[in-house]
């Protein structure tokens, strides 16, 4: 079950906007464990 | 007899996935406030000191018996930073209270559905949340200030805890939280009188904001806790069902609910679900509750609940605090006995109070020692 919204930019089948597709070995982990905080943090102070 | 760190883990094992362990295993519920206020620290001081509260604990743990816990406090520094209306600490002990709130409005709902983590950061945030919502440098700076101060308070006690934890070989069986998807429309989006009325006026919007909130429920637990397994499991509490219609409740409630359980018990975890209140109504619904499920209540005869459900689920909880406070120890020691007889037989169940123990007031501390400790000796399967 995927997540979807326009305010997460996980890097999912696209590259994010700044990012060549040759990178996503480097990147691609790393930047979306940073969309995961945000979201986890935003997120925690709705319950 | 004190046992080891193995031995509580592989006995906590064996009974969340409705075996047999050597002894009904002791699952502490006295929050760190009860632990600040029995070491004798001062609940509004400490309450803004982490280290402080992983020292009650420590002084908690050594005094009184358990195998396992788990817990994650409201710190007043996180909530004083980030300005909440949601979560307020009293003025007189920094016990963080929890007043009705509405971030979301009816009229809203389309927006929420559409995309519930933007409708959250741009409309219910700064509802609830106004500093983190101020404009310029001045709300990035109170954002970022809100998250240091969330991280800090985390890490050192969740540090903290995990070192005494190493020392007394007690294991934490809880691991992050979320709720379920019909609750989280409830509890801070629409509230209580707000999403009451909706169950009756729009049945189909609020069916629908569940089910767009699945997914982020989804997402969040396995951020929360990221290692599939039986221990620590995520934690669970249901709020609403209570104070619903049964047919309310199979329509609106547990679809989306259900969904989120098969969805995290196929990916291997283990869930500890808090059934607040009484939900002998909803009994033919929990037998479809699969293994993998710590079934934690608060109000239902653990006798009839072994009977309904024990032997898909592992049961733990109904203990009742209120006779901690107000009975001789002797009672509270026989209740527990009686307890024990009912849901213990066969295994598949945990001791536990039937709420979280949160202050002094709510339980004797000789009270307390005494039950846990005559569970240990009695609880032995022969």
């Amino acid at each position: 079950m995927k997540l979807n919204s326009e305010l997460l930019k996980y890097w999912d089948d696209a590259p994010v906007e700044g990012y060549k597709p040759e990178d996503e070995d480097i990147v691609k982990e790393p930047l979306n464990k940073v969309e995961d905080q945000l979201f986890a943090f935003v997120m925690s102070l709705m319950y | 007899m004190k046992l080891s760190a193995e031995q509580r883990t592989e006995m906590l094992k064996k009974a969340i996935m409705c075996e047999q362990p050597e002894r009904v295993p002791v699952v502490s519920k006295a929050e760190p406030s009860y632990a600040i206020q029995y070491a004798g620290y001062d609940l509004k001081k400490a309450q803004w000191d982490p280290a402080t509260i992983v020292k009650a604990t420590d002084k908690m743990y050594t005094d009184i018996y358990c195998d396992a816990g788990g817990n994650m406090p409201r710190f007043p520094l996180v909530y004083k930073t980030n300005g909440s209306k949601a979560f307020v600490p009293r003025e007189s002990d920094n016990f963080v209270q929890h007043p009705e709130v509405t971030g979301l409005l009816a009229e809203e709902y389309d927006q929420y559905i559409k995309d519930p983590f933007k409708c959250i950061v741009e409309t219910v945030m700064p509802r609830l949340y106004p500093k983190l919502a101020v404009g310029g440098i001045e709300g990035g700076l109170n954002l970022l200030r809100a998250m240091i101060a969330d991280n800090q308070s985390k890490a050192e006690y969740l540090g903290g805890l995990a070192e005494i934890g190493k020392k007394h070989g007690i294991i934490n069986i809880r691991r992050g939280a979320i709720e379920a998807p019909f609750d989280f429309v409830a509890d801070l989006l629409r509230g209580f009188t707000g999403v009451s009325m909706d169950i009756r006026r729009d049945p189909a919007r609020l069916q629908a904001a569940a089910e767009a909130t699945l997914p982020l429920m989804y997402k969040l637990g396995k951020i929360l806790n990221p290692t599939p397994g039986t221990i620590p499991s995520l934690f669970i509490p249901l709020h609403m069902p209570s104070y619903m219609r049964t047919k309310d409740f199979e329509k609106l409630y547990w679809p989306t609910f259900k969904k989120m359980v098969d969805m995290f018990i196929a990916d291997g975890y283990t869930l500890q679900i808090f059934f607040e209140k009484n939900w002998e109504r909803y009994y033919d619904y929990l037998q479809e509750m699969p293994k993998g499920v710590i079934a934690y209540f608060e109000e239902d005869d653990m006798g009839v609940v072994k009977e309904k459900i024990g032997k898909n689920v592992c049961i733990m909880g109904n203990y009742p605090i209120t006779m901690l406070r107000l009975n001789t120890k002797q009672q509270c020691i026989d209740k527990a006995k009686e307890i024990i007889d009912k849901a213990a037989p066969g295994g598949g169940y945990l001791f536990c109070m039937d709420k979280s123990i949160l202050t002094l007031d709510d339980a004797k501390p000789e009270n307390l020692i005494a039950v846990s400790e005559f569970v240990h000796e009695y609880g032995v399967y022969k």
